[in-house]
Parts: structure tokens; C-alpha cells; sequence
């Protein structure tokens, strides 16, 4: 499982803070702890500027920051080329973008970027056409039509990560099933294709949140999701995972749950 | 009074089947439709309001009290003398702004606004600036509800607001705005008339803005 650490998201009102600020040290803290605590990539998010220009401005001062901290890639999320591409100019190593989705004008705009600065491309299964289809079968039709619209650019499969969207089960109990349906159906009829997802907003409106995190991403890995978006110093979810992968039949011969477990990070 | 206390409760908690045969006994009773909404519909969405607000009630059952709240209200129309009730609290066209597909908290709003007695014009989601303008003119609403997930789409909140200005019915109308990426200061930034943190807090804004 590849890990999305989520934390430098200027949603969170620390984080906006920093960047307002020009708080290096603070966003720089964020980075190295979630590098050590085993993200694979680090999510950057500074999307309260209300103009394209300045959330620019914001990225060319994150990308050098962080990956000075922390020597991983970054998953740049912006709904902008123009920050998009300034972002992918400073970055080391191959970055993951978030994200398109089936907007022809977004695909039509990022997927050339991406192919570019050869990264990975994250894809909502959902579009200003089709909103986010309340069944898998709509979801997965909108990741169809992203696929071939990425063959048409020669962009390939494997560094396209499906994102099924999750909606809070507090207001429609059956929105985890469409998820974990899409996430399966996508692994299987769009193979090299990969999935991912943040996981929080399945449990958006209930209390005791974390517990329905953790049973949503063991539930995920076992329908086949390749990169989650968590909070990597989460002790308690990154002791669930090997357990999930294990159990998945995504661990050989057991040898992940044993390095967890001889590094003590199945203790919590 | 107990059978207003009780319909209070049985919207409360979501029970609809029982709330609506109560609404209906205390019609009989000769109780006013107007006292049932304030004593029984509005004091059963006040207390689960107040529970929530402690993090004592959750999303579910302010979706189930709210779809109990516009029940009992179907089952009093016919007896509201001074016609609908909408007619006293207001109508409210409400939507998730341009290019932004997201409609969750939206639904929790519109369920809730609606309970508390509001008339509640849904254009759903990705809604043009043009679309609200006209539709606020043809129901006469006194109250438009923006909503945004999406944080660049905060922007056709702004746009929005504008198209107000320039159609010149600015101040016929009140604007409030909610949504992850939306604060009060991202509500003075645009000029909006109010903002609400979620769905009790939104029907509270939307009772001040009427009045």
C-alpha cells in the first residue's frame, strides 16, 4: 500500500496559518514527521486563495520547502495548470497530481502536464456532467471514459489512480457499499489502473470517527485500493493496515506483518 | 401541553408515523395548526438542534427529524388558516454553486430548512449564477442558500453575489453561504448576509434573515 500523507491540506486552519505566514519550520515539521512515520508521498494543498496566482506563489515556496525536509515526492493538489505546472517545475522525483476528473477540459488541460513531467495522475469518477453518480456502474462509466481519453493521449494506465469518491454514510447508508463496489469493479475491468482515497469522509456526521475510518480502509485494501490518503502518524491506523493486507492476501509468506510487528508498530 | 411536548419529541427523535397521527389527534382537538409548528415541529427541532450542537446528536438524526418535521407540516397544511406557512417564514432557493458537483451538506440544509417551515426551491448542484437570479425572481424568495465544497468554486459564490448587484435585486433578498471552505470572514469578504456551520445553525440564520 502506497501512503498519501494528508497533513500540509491549508483546510486544516494550522496549516493555512503556516503558509500565510511563511511558516517554514511549521510546514517543514509536517513533512519530516509524516516521511518518518513511512508516507510514501506528501499531499500539498493551498487552495483558500481565491486566485490561481497566488496559490502559485504558495507552491513555489512549499515544493523546494518540503522535499528539502523530507526527500519523498509530493501529490500536488490544485484544480489549476498554472499552479499545477509551477509546482511540477520545482519538484524532485516523480510527483502524484490531484486531480482530474471526467471534465474533459480538466483532462483535456492536466493530462499533458503529466505526461510532461511523467507523474501519476489521481481521477475522480465524477464530472460537471454526470455529478457523482449515486451507483458504481455510473462511477465506473465516468472512469472508462477517463481511460480512454487517456489512451487517446498516450498517458499510460498504470499511473492513473481511480479515486471512487466517498460520501458520508450519515447521509445515505449505503454510500461505503457504492465505494467499496466502484473500488472493486475499477481494480478489475480497468487493470493496470489503480485506486485511491482519503478516508475520512465516510464518517463525516457520526461521532467516534476514527473507529469507522479504520474498519473503511481495511475494508478498501481488501477490495483492492492501492494508495490510501491518511495520516501516516496515526499510530492506531498505520498497525491496521499490515493487519488488512495480510489478511488480504497482499502480504507473501507474512513478511510485512512480521517487520511491523519486530519494529513495534503493531503496538497500538 | 402533553400532546405537544410528545409530537415535539416524536419529531426529535425521527419517529414520522407517530408524529403525524399525533399532528392529526391534536388538529382534532381543536389545537392551531400555528401552535403545533411552534410548540410541537419547532420545539422538537430546537432540542435535537441543541444536542447536536454538544455533539450529542449526528447528521442521521437531524436527516430523519427533518424529514418527520416537513411530514407533520404536509398533514397541518389543509388547516393553515392564513394559508401556507411558507407565506409567514419565507421561501428559500437554495444550490451548490458553479462547478462544484457536491451536494451532502446541501441536502442536510435544504432537509432541515425545510422542516423548520420554510419553502425550500432545490436547484441542486453546479448551478450558473443566471439559474439562482432567475429562480429567486420567480418564487419571490426572500432568502437564496449558496453552497461550495469545492474551494476554487468559492469564486462563483462571489460571482453570484455579483449578478445580484448588477440585476439590481440585491436588497430585496438575503444571502447566506456555507460549505467546508466557507467561514464568516470568506462570508464578510463576498458580502454575504450570513453564514452557517451546519444545518441547526443554518436554520437559525435563515429565521433571522426572514424576519
Amino acid at each position: 500500500m502506497e501512503i498519501v500523507g494528508e497533513k500540509i491540506n491549508t483546510t486544516r486552519q494550522k496549516v493555512e496559518e503556516a503558509v500565510r505566514g511563511r511558516n517554514a519550520a511549521f510546514i517543514q515539521e509536517l513533512a519530516r514527521a509524516q516521511a518518518e512515520a513511512g508516507a510514501h508521498y506528501l499531499e500539498v494543498n493551498s487552495g483558500m486563495p481565491l486566485y490561481p496566482e497566488e496559490e502559485s506563489e504558495d507552491f513555489a515556496w512549499l515544493v523546494p520547502l518540503i522535499q528539502t525536509a523530507a526527500d519523498i515526492p509530493l501529490c500536488i493538489d490544485s484544480a489549476y495548470p498554472l499552479v499545477i505546472e509551477t509546482a511540477l517545475k520545482l519538484h524532485k522525483g516523480k510527483a502524484m497530481i490531484n486531480s482530474i476528473n471526467g471534465d474533459p477540459y480538466r483532462i483535456e488541460s492536466i493530462l499533458p502536464l503529466a505526461k510532461k513531467f511523467d507523474c501519476k495522475v489521481i481521477a475522480l469518477t465524477s464530472s460537471r456532467e454526470d455529478g457523482i453518480p449515486a451507483t458504481s456502474s455510473g462511477r465506473v462509466e465516468i472512469a472508462e471514459k477517463i481511460a480512454k481519453m487517456a489512451q487517446s493521449h498516450a498517458f499510460p494506465l498504470e499511473n492513473i489512480y481511480f479515486d471512487p469518491l466517498v460520501l458520508p454514510l450519515s447521509t445515505n447508508d449505503q454510500n461505503g457499499r457504492v465505494f467499496l463496489e466502484t473500488m472493486r469493479e475499477i481494480k478489475k475491468s480497468l487493470s493496470p489502473a489503480k485506486t485511491t482515497s482519503g478516508l475520512s469522509n465516510i464518517s463525516y456526521g457520526l461521532p467516534k470517527r476514527k473507529r469507522i475510518n479504520h474498519a473503511f480502509l481495511a475494508l478498501a485494501v481488501w477490495c483492492g485500493m492501492d494508495a490510501a490518503i491518511l495520516d501516516p502518524t496515526d499510530k492506531e491506523i498505520m498497525a491496521m493496515l499490515p493487519v488488512a493486507e495480510l489478511i488480504s492476501g497482499r502480504d507473501a509468506d507474512c513478511m510485512d506483518y512480521l517487520t511491523a510487528y519486530r519494529k513495534g508498530k503493531l503496538n497500538y | 401541553m402533553e400532546g405537544l411536548k410528545k409530537l415535539a419529541e416524536y419529531v426529535e427523535y425521527g419517529k414520522r408515523q407517530e408524529a403525524k397521527s399525533l399532528a392529526q389527534k391534536l388538529l382534532g382537538e381543536n389545537i392551531s395548526p400555528d401552535t403545533i409548528v411552534k410548540e410541537g415541529i419547532m420545539a422538537g427541532l430546537n432540542a435535537l438542534g441543541e444536542r447536536f450542537e454538544k455533539f450529542e446528536a449526528f447528521v442521521p438524526e437531524l436527516m430523519v427529524a427533518g424529514r418527520a418535521a416537513k411530514e407533520v407540516l404536509e398533514v397541518l397544511k389543509p388547516k393553515m388558516t392564513q394559508g401556507p406557512l411558507h407565506k409567514i417564514k419565507g421561501t428559500v432557493v437554495i444550490g451548490t454553486v458553479e462547478g462544484d458537483v457536491h451536494d451532502v451538506g446541501k441536502n442536510i440544509v435544504a432537509m432541515v430548512i425545510e422542516g423548520g417551515g420554510f419553502k425550500v426551491i432545490d436547484l441542486g448542484v453546479d448551478v450558473p449564477p443566471s439559474k439562482f437570479i432567475k429562480e429567486v425572481k420567480y418564487h419571490e424568495a426572500n432568502i437564496l442558500a449558496l453552497s461550495a465544497l469545492y474551494t476554487p468554486t468559492r469564486l462563483a459564490m462571489k460571482g453570484t453575489l455579483e449578478l445580484l448587484r448588477t440585476e439590481g435585486i440585491r436588497d430585496s433578498i438575503k444571502v447566506m453561504v456555507g460549505g467546508a471552505p466557507i467561514d464568516q470572514n470568506f462570508c464578510d469578504l463576498i458580502g454575504a448576509d450570513g453564514y452557517a456551520p451546519d444545518a441547526p445553525a443554518a436554520l437559525k440564520l435563515a429565521e433571522r434573515l426572514a424576519n
